[in-house]
């Protein structure tokens, strides 16, 4: 059977007019923009307070629109007020207190312990008000093992001699706990010979699910949350320390360990900051939030209790 | 679930079932008994529901071993000219209104009483033979059908049997070989997997994608078989070809629901691709040249009519062209060579070899590769440095099957299979100095998945009434998920040689199943099954007990009314972002600590056949658990010290809706209508919140419109235009900032940070496309030659294929959505013989 068809030569017609009305989209690419919802900005306050703290520092800024090229933006006018669970004031921050992007108040001694939730709050005009609550963590109880050059590694670029510690924390069984741990150098000018300040050590810890590194502290964060049903889940804490300053013929005068118990939350903040700010982009990742405990805002109000022990 | 079996006849009907003493007869139809069945919801079916079924198949077997004197016609259904098997053509017999499909192997079994029959032998583009059968003892007879040239000449006479009303298995599609080979390709190369795509309820990951998502499921939920041997990557060229050569393949299928009991391993499709078995009577070919490769197919027999071959070859040459202008580049820049590659390849063969009469050997296999690379060399005369880097995945599997005939009505294929799926990067920087001091540092990230399994099946076809299939598989997996080799060589000193990341991890998978597919009266078919399957990996072990069911009601007026039950369960995950389908995408197991995946999905519709149209409207629901997601910020690039179980998270999720398929396989237009209505979501505790979210391809509404059309005996067209709601994406919406104290602890570290929106909140824009295709076909003295005109996204529409912050002309950042494809216009030659 032989067919013929009359509309063919229409077809090819309409095929190149179809293709050549379109030549223009070649060269740009760009689909179109997404139309973004209005964004109503929100209030956004950091207040993290550790027990040996001699200062309170509290940062107050107005979330923005990703589209909006200003940014968030300092609020100087606000008022964050701090009270214990019976519901006095502890603190309360206000405009004259605000320099240099933050809120500032210097306390006669050191913040101390602090039984009971404590609540901020931070109020500014044209906001909503937002709310935060934490407990503080009860200070680090840990042994610990030293051994000054303890860990001796050959790399290519040479072998790096670095030193040991071994931490073994009390652990509370049901609690989930989380620490902070540092380890800082003292030095004296090589040449006026006076004694500088503590600078913190680069720490490095072998694989251990327990341990992440914290690169935005440059700390070491152990958390026991997923192993809180064993009492030595903290147990053998490894990794070593190397000053960066540290040189043969001046070395440290003197090291300290600085351990400091972080509230479920705040660990929680500075995991899920670390985790967004410091992993760099990564085109595959689904966008990471970054954890919060104030309602109806963002940010972080946090408590720490530290522990602080000299390595002679 | 409860099933339950009504009525005071049904009731004595198991008494005597139960007392195994006599057939159950129904007046009526001189068979079996006529059962109404109910379905109802409850959650704690599956072992009522296994006893029930238990229950059953003792019914079964009863009704069909005490059944009066029958003899057995069968045998297979094969092409005249090739001996090409004709899978899923049936048998049908005029006189008693029943019939047989041939199977995956063309072989058919048809039992009947004493007597002389009218039998119609029937498949699409073949003209159907009729004869007369004196049924008085078992007879086995191979049957060959003439092809028609085209679909188009294809005889339709006589009443048509295994019409979409007439089958039970639901949300399937078949879609013929001939049709899919003269739609449009991009780069005038066929892709199978873009026209599964193309079909209700099944949606692409992306622009020019080959990646599959089967009514809300993700891509590792499909089962893609071929030549029944698991296939764990199918993407070429980052997934925008898919592996399979339209040239080797003989048929594809795809299941998306009511799954038979034989199936299983997968939550959302089983896609099965069988590969030609080779002219068993003359040596043929196909010879395509395309703008993206070239292929070559070749069959024939090794002894005629005994045994055959095919074997076809596809090879990119992106490389080999341009190889040229990188040579005289590189000649033009002393010192300095740059060679990038790229490059894939496939390869398919089959052996085929009846060995006697009731036995056949297949031998099939396949490998494909992928090589993406640079390397580059610097010379300053005393000192010289060079950099490689590579990228390569390759698939590869092997079968040995072997079918044998127990009887007339008992049929057994046995497998052997291997599949391998291995990805490779790594690069290797060396360096001289002037010194003569030498560097060399490599890196070489490997991860991959070998099964070596074993299957066996049985169709048994006691009378013409019961079709029963039962079998038990087992695999040996051995996942590699992902191990970094470092060699570091500095001179003489301190050089690395090590291997870093997670160990193999092995298991061991098993399933048996049984299924009847039977009648039960006039107006009603079932396929009852059950199907167990296990898991042993890390000294644990995971059971599972699978009912599957589906039920076919013939309503008055030639509709059919039909649902199916199924659950199934998954013993491995693909980590993967979710879009393009990258080589990078990782196999890990379900394990101590990731538990396997699970659904239930419950479906039903209507079908009839208008003419020559094939109409199905479909509503399902399904539910799935175990789901396996990274966690928010965490991807597929692992630091070398974290555990990929530590990166992972699983959910909950379900998918609803409806589809509509209007499908026209005869005649000089063919091609079908698909539009999808669907809801799919997804829960996990650690992923927005722990609140529920639209999954990335929740697509509301995805429409489509294929068709082709010969004008002439020498121009046939074909177009496609499919619309699509855009995919769901997750933006940062707004900033704020922050601080936390320092690392001396007696500062503070500010910083600003995005928010991202709810999971998926947002949605890109509609996607919509058409496709043209032109041919003509000349007729030569040994064969035919062709010549293909395509082109892809004709009205140059640009999809978007991703989204990111940008620039506006007054610096303003901006949200744009990015199209990669304009239109492509190709060209393909095409010479058979």
């Amino acid at each position: 059977m032989k067919h013929t068809c009359s509309s063919l030569p229409l077809l090819q017609f309409l095929l190149i007019i179809l293709i050549l009305s379109s030549c223009e989209k070649f060269a740009e690419g760009v689909v179109h923009e997404v139309p973004f919802p209005e964004h109503t900005p929100r209030l956004s306050a950091t207040l993290i307070v550790n027990d040996e703290d001699q200062e309170l520092v509290a940062m107050v800024t107005s979330s923005a629109s990703v589209l909006d090229s200003d940014g968030p933006q300092f609020v100087q006018d606000a008022i964050v007020t701090l009270t214990e669970d019976n519901g006095q004031i502890l603190y309360s921050l206000t405009q004259e207190d605000f320099s240099d992007e933050a809120y500032k108040l210097l306390l006669d001694d050191v913040f101390g312990d602090h039984d009971g939730e404590l609540t901020v709050t931070v109020d500014a005009p044209g906001f909503e008000q937002i709310t935060a609550t934490n407990t503080m963590p009860s200070k680090p109880q840990f042994d610990f093992l030293f051994e000054l050059n303890g860990d001796t590694i050959n790399s290519p670029w040479g072998i790096y001699v670095q030193d040991a510690f071994t931490l073994n924390f009390e652990n509370n069984v049901g609690a989930a706990k989380h620490y902070l741990i540092h380890v800082d150098a003292l030095f004296t000018d090589e040449f006026t010979g006076d004694t500088l300040d503590w600078t913190p050590d680069y720490l490095e810890a072998r694989p251990d699910p327990r341990i992440t590194n914290h690169r935005m502290t440059g700390g070491l964060i152990v958390s026991d949350e997923s192993l809180a049903s064993n009492e030595n889940a903290l147990s053998e804490i490894n990794f070593s320390a190397k000053s960066w300053g540290e040189k043969t013929e001046n070395p440290p005068v003197s090291r300290r360990l600085r351990v400091v118990s972080l509230s479920p939350e705040l660990a929680n903040f500075y995991l899920t900051a670390d985790a967004h700010l410091s992993g760099g982009p990564d085109f595959f990742a689904e966008p990471s939030l970054i954890y919060s405990n104030f309602s109806g805002g963002f940010g972080c109000f946090g408590l720490s209790s530290q522990t602080v022990i000299e390595i002679d | 679930m409860a099933f339950i079996v009504e009525g005071a006849v049904c009731a004595e009907i198991f008494e005597e079932i139960n007392a195994n003493t006599r057939t159950v007869k129904n007046e009526d139809n001189g068979f079996d008994c006529v059962i109404e069945t109910y379905f109802c919801l409850d959650l704690n079916f599956s072992k009522v529901l296994s006893m029930r079924l238990l229950f059953l198949f003792q019914f079964v077997i009863a009704t069909t071993l005490y059944s009066q004197t029958n003899f057995t016609l069968s045998g297979h259904i094969q092409d005249s000219s090739s001996g090409e098997q004709l899978l899923g053509a049936t048998v049908w017999c005029e006189d008693v209104k029943v019939g047989v499909a041939a199977n995956l192997y063309g072989f058919y079994s048809l039992t009947l009483p004493e007597g002389k029959y009218n039998i119609l032998v029937r498949y699409i583009g073949y003209s159907t033979q009729k004869f007369e059968v004196n049924l008085i003892e078992n007879i086995k007879m191979d049957i060959e059908l003439v092809a028609g040239t085209t679909l188009s000449e294809a005889v339709v006479t006589g009443e048509s049997f295994n019409k979409i009303e007439d089958q039970v298995q639901m949300s399937k599609i078949t879609i013929p070989l001939e049709q899919v080979k003269r739609l449009p390709a991009i780069g005038g190369e066929v892709d199978l997997l873009k026209v599964l795509q193309l079909l209700p309820g099944v949606q692409s990951g992306g622009e020019g994608t080959s990646g599959l998502y089967v009514r809300g499921g993700s891509p590792d939920q499909n089962l893609m078989l071929l030549d029944g041997v698991p296939l764990y990557s199918v993407n070429h060229l980052f997934g925008f070809f898919s592996v399979f050569n339209a040239d080797a393949v003989k048929n594809m299928s795809i299941t998306k629901g009511g799954f038979p009991a034989r199936y299983g391993g997968r939550l959302s499709s089983i896609v099965e691709i069988n590969m030609k078995d080779g002219h068993m009577k003359e040596y043929h070919g196909d010879a395509t040249v395309s703008v993206i490769a070239s292929k070559l197919t070749l069959e024939g027999p090794i002894v005629k009519d005994k045994a055959s071959f095919m074997i076809s070859g596809r090879r990119t040459y992106l490389d080999l062209l341009v190889n040229p202008l990188i040579a005289a580049t590189n000649n033009n820049n002393s010192g300095v060579t740059t060679d990038p590659r790229y490059f894939f390849y496939d390869l398919n063969a089959k052996l085929n070899w009846k060995v006697g009469k009731k036995d056949r050997l297949y031998f099939s296999a396949f490998q494909g590769k992928d090589d993406f690379g640079i390397a580059s060399t610097e010379d300053y005369g005393q000192s010289s440095s060079s950099l490689d880097f590579g990228l390569d995945w390759k698939n590869a599997i092997q079968a040995l099957r072997w079918n044998h005939e127990w009887g007339p009505r008992l049929f057994s294929n046995a497998t052997l299979t291997r599949s391998l799926y291995e990805f490779n990067t790594g690069v290797d920087i060396s360096e001289i100095s002037q010194e003569g001091d030498s560097l060399r540092m490599a890196a070489l990230y490997n991860s991959g998945i070998e099964d070596f399994g074993g299957r066996v099946d049985f169709d048994f076809a006691p009378n013409a009434r019961h079709f029963i299939k039962f079998g038990a598989n087992w695999t040996y997996h051995t996942f590699s998920p992902g191990a970094t080799a470092l060699e570091l060589n500095f001179g003489q000193i301190n050089n690395i040689d090590t291997v870093l990341g997670p160990e193999d991890i092995t298991s061991n998978e098993a399933f048996v199943y049984i299924e009847d597919e039977f009648e039960l009266g006039d107006r009603v078919k079932v396929n009852l099954g059950v199907h167990a399957s296990s898991l042993a990996v890390q000294d644990s072990n995971y059971y599972s007990i699978q009912p599957r069911a589906a039920l076919n009601f013939r309503l008055p007026g030639g509709y059919a009314l039909k649902t199916s039950y199924a659950q199934m369960a998954q013993y491995v995950n693909l980590l993967t972002n979710e879009g393009l389908g990258l080589p990078t995408d990782l196999w890990v197991p379900s394990t101590a600590r990731i538990r396997p995946q699970q659904s239930w999905q419950v479906a039903m519709g209507v079908a009839k056949t208008y003419g020559e149209f094939e109409v199905s409207l479909e509503g399902y629901f399904k539910s799935m658990d175990g789901l396996l997601s990274y966690k928010q910020g965490s991807s597929f690039l692992f630091s070398l010290d974290t555990d990929w179980e530590d990166q992972v998270t699983q959910g909950i999720g379900n998918s609803y809706g409806m589809e509509l398929l209007v499908q026209k396989k005869l005649g000089r237009t063919t091609g079908w209508v698909g539009y999808t209505l669907s809801w799919s979501n997804r829960q996990f505790d650690e992923i927005n919140s722990g609140n529920w979210y639209p999954f990335t391809y929740d697509r509301r509404h995805d429409l489509s419109f294929v068709i082709t059309h010969d004008f002439t005996d020498k121009w046939t067209g074909s177009a496609v235009w499919l619309y699509g709601t855009g995919r769901a994406l997750t933006l940062n919406e707004s900033t704020f900032s922050a601080y936390i104290p320092d690392a001396s602890g007696s500062g503070i570290y500010s910083f600003s940070a995005d928010v991202p929106s709810d999971k998926n909140a947002f949605r890109m824009s509609p996607y919509h496309r058409l496709d043209l295709s032109l041919t003509r076909t000349k007729k030569t003295n040994d064969g035919s030659k062709q010549l293909i005109f395509s082109v892809y996204n004709a009205y140059n529409n640009l999809n978007p294929f991703f989204a990111q912050t940008d620039q506006d002309d007054n610096g303003n950042p901006v949200i744009r959505e990015y199209g990669i494809f304009p239109i492509i216009p190709s060209i393909a030659w095409r010479y058979s013989f």
